[in-house]
């Protein structure tokens, strides 16, 4: 019954209409959220959809992840790996800047007490 | 110090004597520009105009304790001037132009009374000026390729005729505001009224020539007067373009005048009629006659002598008493009687009284108009010259005659020696430029040659020839001094019986008794009561300033409208970007 | 010597940090020296090689990773090394002065940040590029946070939710370019870009467009920047100014040339830098900050940096490079010269600052000034008067009158605060410049004129990058791993 979604297309399909859903939740956050650890999870949300989306698209149906072991027999049975080292690289930077946001956060919370990004605005002339 | 800067400034006059009118230099700076340093009669001339005029007011420096880094930039200064009017290629002249510009910037900041409104008047006109200049130059560079003056002079008569009008305005606009044409010259009193003074002459005596030598240089080398006179016809016995540049002379002429009379501080009396002078040249400048240009050049050069003179004298009188305006000087006479007499010799040269070297050049200017037909500049002109007779009363009567308005001015000494060494030697020329006009012949015509004009006729040294009469300067001269003498002589006989034991306070006016508070001094409101014609009101109740300052008030207002979109919120500049992306993807994809 | 030391020698000495600072602070602070000299002296000394220069990691490209130095990023490299060395002589003084502060910190993040933006400018594929662009950036905010008070943070915190916002639209550029191309080589991607669905293609110049465009401080996504040079300290702001800008304008017009996209985008490019170029202009008017004003003053030299190197003509752009590299020298200059006042009045207002008394930064400023302004003989002059001169060949009038007029309003507060610093009734508070200081400022004053009064030193490399930049097919072989 669910053999159609063996279909690399749909996988696409719905990989594309989701990740697409993911991006514009993350879009809508950034767009309408002014709490800073708010902001910084919808970037989160929006690169989840991006890696989702880059990932899922070069996946097909019938090949198996691009890991070393007995299942992978020839090279041309795997998915592109690139896609994969570089979305995994991606993945720590984000991660990496999302710590440093929150540190950020953190200390200027304690600081004034805030973390409303429109109201940061000591910086002005 | 003084003296090492003097001899410095003898240097460049000893060097380009040697070379005599052969300097030719190219000095490849990349492998698109080429410095090149010609010698033209023209650039000649101006060179040693201003040399000169810098080793006479570094002599006059000598009294003034002033700091190395004062004279190190006074010297750039000349150096620059140097490079403008000695620059084979507009290049050259602009990087002179620029270092012209900064350097007097901070040499009038280093003044005691400047603000920095003034300064901020004087290098915003004078960026403008380089800004407008540049344009220009870019503009011929387009066509001509080439940034030399010859290449672009004979590249010229190819480009069409929009662009040759744009570059004839641009150039004149920013040598215009250079010179201070009314409604440009908006920073000219200010700059020159609170300048040191003694930069004061150097700005108003040479630097103001060089927008002077750089319309010669349009007009007459790169456009040529016969191109001017293709491009937009003739009119009367002279160009259209010519009368239109006229008009523009003796409206600034009139103008400056009337604005000088009224004047209390007598460095913004100077810089009014360093204007009002200024504007005879640019009348006459465009006239594209040998009379004309005849008449332009030695104006400048009786000009640049002139307001050294006045300048100096000036300057020497407020070091002396630290005084600046009319109303607080007087009655000098008896204390600084050499000032006074070079004073009266500085301002019967710059009413244009025979038989000083003012009337040679006012003669040369008036023939011109007459020569081209121009009845009504002609008339503009002799009416400004005639007003211009106030000012100078005003100057000699205000600083000199009279009452002296305050104590300490009793007891003033004469000026330092330093001070009356250049004006003598001023003095001397003015009086040589009366009495032998003819020798000025000898330098025009080679300049006259260079914009392919005719030449004037020369016969004999003491003569002026022009198109419609010629006068004898040492006749004149001479007829002048004898009679000089003896009235001289008769005024002294009848004073030495005289008594003068009056006190200035033994008068009353209108029934009331003047006290120690009263101003007896006649420079006090002298010029007032021209408010009273209604034609002389309307000219100087009306001023420049308004406009520029609405144009600051504009500026300011959009650079507020500007800076608020800079309010510092983070989330809103994240939606703007996300806003434009999102519209040029949709203008992009359609 | 492999290009690939010019990341990885920051990046061991950024990891031995900890190790230098127990050594004590001299070690620490001798070591950032030692480290941009050594960057310094070796990209001398590819001055004169045979150019471009390849280092390959394991792969001959275009599969695998590879460095490659062309002219075009030569001069950029002489200019970032240059400025780090400076840069690290002074925070050498700036440590002395503030004792207490996290000096492990700094150096860390400021190694870093050199190793960032380099392997920016050397990477010659794109996803390295997008690694090296967020190792710039992480270190960015962290320098610009480096004043851990309320407004550093601020800084930080901004200038990470821009970099966040600019990174993920890159990284959807690169994946759209993977999906359609299939390859992440600068090279590949150039040969087939034309290939691309046209409606995908201009998503992915757009998206390209509006992550470094936003990060290199193009009009409506600048918001941010006067901030960020707020928030920092001015050793910082130098960097920001010379180094991390330059280095995502290299990018960007390095793809915007590589991917040939000037038939079609430079009218676009060239009206966002003009907008951007008026409207900082306009801004830096109405300021009291001097940071402030300085950062405005480098939106609006970047406005027409973009200008003129959009242009697609050889004399505009060598005209654009001499600017930037003046320019840089200049900002540097400015930046380090008032981070001395800043660090003596405590206060970066200018009503304050005006008050100092000392005739050699006096001297130095007015040369950066006039530098900037493009006046005679100092070096913005040649920059400025070559992108006029390579408008006037082209016969663009308007840019030349657009780019005078509002030169002129530049002129305003530049000349405002130069008579401000020559108002004698002002000066009153004698400032002492240590010799560190001394030197690195004289230095860069000097070079300021040297390249004003002798431009052909430095046309020789504007030229050589303009001709890398505008005709990058020796820049494409080597990309692609031809004759290797």
């Amino acid at each position: 019954m669910l053999d159609f979604f063996n279909n690399t297309q749909t996988i696409h399909m719905i990989i594309i209409i989701g990740s697409m859903a993911l991006f514009f939740i993350g879009f809508y956050g950034i767009a309408t959220q002014k709490n800073l650890v708010k902001v910084l999870v919808s970037f989160d949300i929006m690169e989840s959809a991006l890696f989702l989306f880059f990932i899922g698209l070069h996946y097909q149906v019938g090949l198996v992840a691009p890991i070393v072991d007995k299942n992978l027999k020839t090279f041309t049975s795997m998915v592109d790996p690139v896609p994969q080292a570089m979305i995994l690289t991606t993945i720590v930077i984000g991660l990496a800047v999302l710590a440093l946001g929150l540190s950020f956060g953190i200390e200027y919370y304690k600081l004034t007490g805030r973390n409303d990004i429109s109201k940061m605005n000591e910086l002005r002339d | 110090m003084n003296s090492i800067f003097l001899l410095l400034n003898l240097l460049p006059i000893l060097f380009l004597y040697q070379f005599g009118g052969a300097l030719h230099v190219s000095l490849p700076l990349t492998s698109e520009f080429t410095l090149s340093l010609i010698q033209t009669p023209l650039g000649t001339f101006f060179a040693y105009l201003s040399l000169i005029s810098f080793l006479l007011v570094t002599i006059a420096q000598k009294s003034k304790k002033l700091a190395c880094n004062y004279y190190v930039l006074q010297f750039l200064l000349s150096m620059a001037m140097l490079a403008i009017v000695l620059a084979g290629d507009f290049i050259t002249f602009f990087i002179g132009w620029e270092i012209m510009t900064w350097s007097s910037y901070f040499l009038i900041s280093k003044s005691n009374s400047i603000d920095i409104k003034s300064l901020q008047k004087y290098i915003l006109f004078s960026l403008a000026s380089a800004f407008s200049l540049i344009a220009g130059i870019v503009i011929a560079y387009s066509f001509a390729h080439s940034f030399d003056f010859s290449v672009i002079s004979n590249s010229f008569k190819d480009m069409p005729f929009n662009i040759k009008v744009a570059l004839i305005v641009l150039f004149s606009l920013s040598f215009f505001t250079k010179a201070g044409v009314i409604g440009l010259h908006y920073w000219v009193v200010d700059t020159y009224s609170k300048a040191p003074n003694l930069f004061s002459s150097i700005l108003s005596a040479v630097m103001s020539k060089m927008g002077i030598y750089g319309l010669f240089l349009v007009y007459g080398n790169i456009v040529g007067y016969q191109e001017l006179k293709m491009m937009f016809g003739t009119i009367l016995n002279g160009t259209d373009f010519g009368y239109v540049l006229a008009w523009i002379g003796v409206a600034t002429s009139i103008i400056a005048t009337f604005k000088a009379i009224t004047q209390d501080e007598v460095k913004r009396l100077l810089a009014y009629s360093s204007i009002a002078q200024l504007g005879y040249i640019i009348a006459v400048i465009g006239f594209g006659t040998t009379y004309g240009v005849a008449g332009a050049m030695y104006h400048t050069l009786i000009h640049t002598i002139i307001k050294l003179l006045l300048f100096i004298n000036v300057a020497a009188i407020v070091a002396q008493t630290g005084k600046n305006r009319f109303s607080q000087l007087g009655g000098l006479i008896y204390r600084t009687p050499v000032s006074f007499v070079m004073l009266l010799i500085g301002i019967i040269g710059l009413a244009g009284m025979p038989p000083l070297g003012g009337f040679a050049s006012k003669f040369m200017m008036y023939n011109a108009a007459i020569d081209t037909k121009f009845a009504l500049i002609l008339i503009g002109m002799l009416f400004s010259g005639a007003a211009s007779f106030l000012y100078c009363y005003k100057l000699v009567y205000g600083i000199y005659l009279g009452h002296p308005t305050s104590k300490n001015l009793e007891t003033t000494k004469e000026v330092p020696i330093s001070y009356l060494i250049p004006q003598i030697i001023l003095a001397l020329l003015l009086v040589l430029a009366g009495t032998f006009p003819g020798a000025f012949i000898k330098i025009i015509n080679p300049i006259l040659v260079e914009f392919s004009l005719s030449t004037i006729p020369y016969s004999g040294l003491g003569v002026m020839n022009s198109a419609v009469g010629s006068f004898n300067g040492f006749f004149i001269m001479s007829a002048f001094v004898v009679f000089f003498v003896l009235i001289l002589l008769l005024i002294t006989r009848i004073k030495s019986k005289a008594k003068n034991n009056l006190n200035r306070f033994d008068i009353s006016y209108c029934g009331e008794v003047p006290t120690q508070d009263t101003s007896l001094h006649f420079g006090f409101g002298f010029g007032t009561d021209l408010y009273r014609i209604k034609f002389v009101n309307a000219i100087l109740k009306r001023s420049s300033s308004s406009f520029y300052e609405s144009l600051a008030t504009q500026t300011k207002k959009t650079s507020e409208l500007f800076s608020r979109m800079y309010y510092g919120n983070i989330h809103n500049t994240m939606i703007i970007i996300l806003l434009f992306f999102s519209t040029l993807f949709f203008i992009g994809v359609n | 010597m492999s290009l690939g030391y010019y990341f990885l020698l920051p990046v061991l000495f950024s990891f031995l940090t900890p190790y230098f600072k127990k050594l004590g602070s001299f070690t620490l602070r001798g070591s950032s020296i030692l480290l941009s000299l050594v960057l310094f002296l070796q990209t001398v000394a590819y001055v004169g090689v045979k150019l471009p220069q390849i280092s390959q990691f394991s792969i001959k490209p275009p599969l695998g990773i590879a460095f490659i130095l062309d002219g075009y990023s030569l001069l950029f490299l002489l200019i970032f090394t240059f400025s780090a060395l400076v840069v690290s002589f002074y925070m050498y003084w700036f440590f002395e002065e503030n004792s207490g502060r996290d000096e492990a910190r700094f150096y860390v993040f400021f190694n870093m940040l050199i190793a960032g933006s380099i392997g920016m400018i050397l990477s010659c594929d794109i996803f390295n590029l997008y690694i090296f662009f967020e190792i710039t950036g992480i270190c960015s905010y962290t320098l610009s946070a480096f004043n851990k008070d309320k407004l550093g943070l601020e800084s930080g915190i901004k200038y990470l939710i821009i970099g966040s916002i600019a990174s993920i639209f890159i990284v959807f550029a690169i994946m759209l370019i993977y999906l359609q191309i299939g390859t992440v080589n600068l090279g590949l991607i150039a040969q087939r870009f034309h290939l691309i669905d046209p409606k995908i293609s201009v998503l992915i110049v757009l998206m390209l467009f509006i992550g470094f465009g936003a990060k290199a401080e193009l009009f409506p996504m600048n918001f941010w920047a006067p901030d960020i040079y707020q928030g920092s300290i001015s050793s910082v702001n130098g960097l920001f100014s010379s180094v991390v800008a330059k280095a995502y304008l290299f990018v960007f017009f390095h793809l915007f040339y590589l991917f040939n996209l000037g038939s079609k985008y430079m009218l676009f490019v060239m009206v966002i830098g003009a907008i951007t170029f008026l409207v900082s202009e306009f801004t830096a008017l109405n300021q009291t900050n001097v940071k402030r004003l300085f950062a405005y003053s480098t939106l609006g030299q970047l406005g027409i940096l973009f200008m003129a190197l959009s242009t697609n003509s050889s004399q505009t752009v060598s005209g654009a490079l001499f600017h930037l590299t003046s320019h840089s020298i200049s900002k540097l200059l400015i930046f380090l010269a008032l981070g001395i006042l800043i660090h003596k009045f405590k206060s970066a207002k200018i009503d304050i600052l005006g008050n100092f008394k000392s005739g050699f930064l006096t001297i130095v400023l007015a040369i950066g000034f006039l530098s900037i302004l493009g006046i005679p003989p100092f070096s913005g002059f040649v920059g400025k008067i070559l992108i006029l001169k390579g408008f006037a060949l082209s016969q663009n009038y308007t840019a030349i009158a657009f780019i005078l007029l509002v030169s002129i309003v530049e002129a305003i507060y530049f000349f405002r605060l130069t008579a401000m610093m020559l108002d004698k009734k002002r000066a009153k508070v004698t400032v002492k410049v240590g010799s560190v200081n001394y030197i690195i400022l004289t230095l860069l004053a000097v070079l300021i004129i040297l390249f004003g009064v002798y431009p052909s030193l430095l046309t020789h490399y504007t030229d050589l990058a303009t001709n890398a930049l505008l005709h990058p097919t020796n820049y494409l072989n080597y990309a692609l791993g031809v004759g290797l």
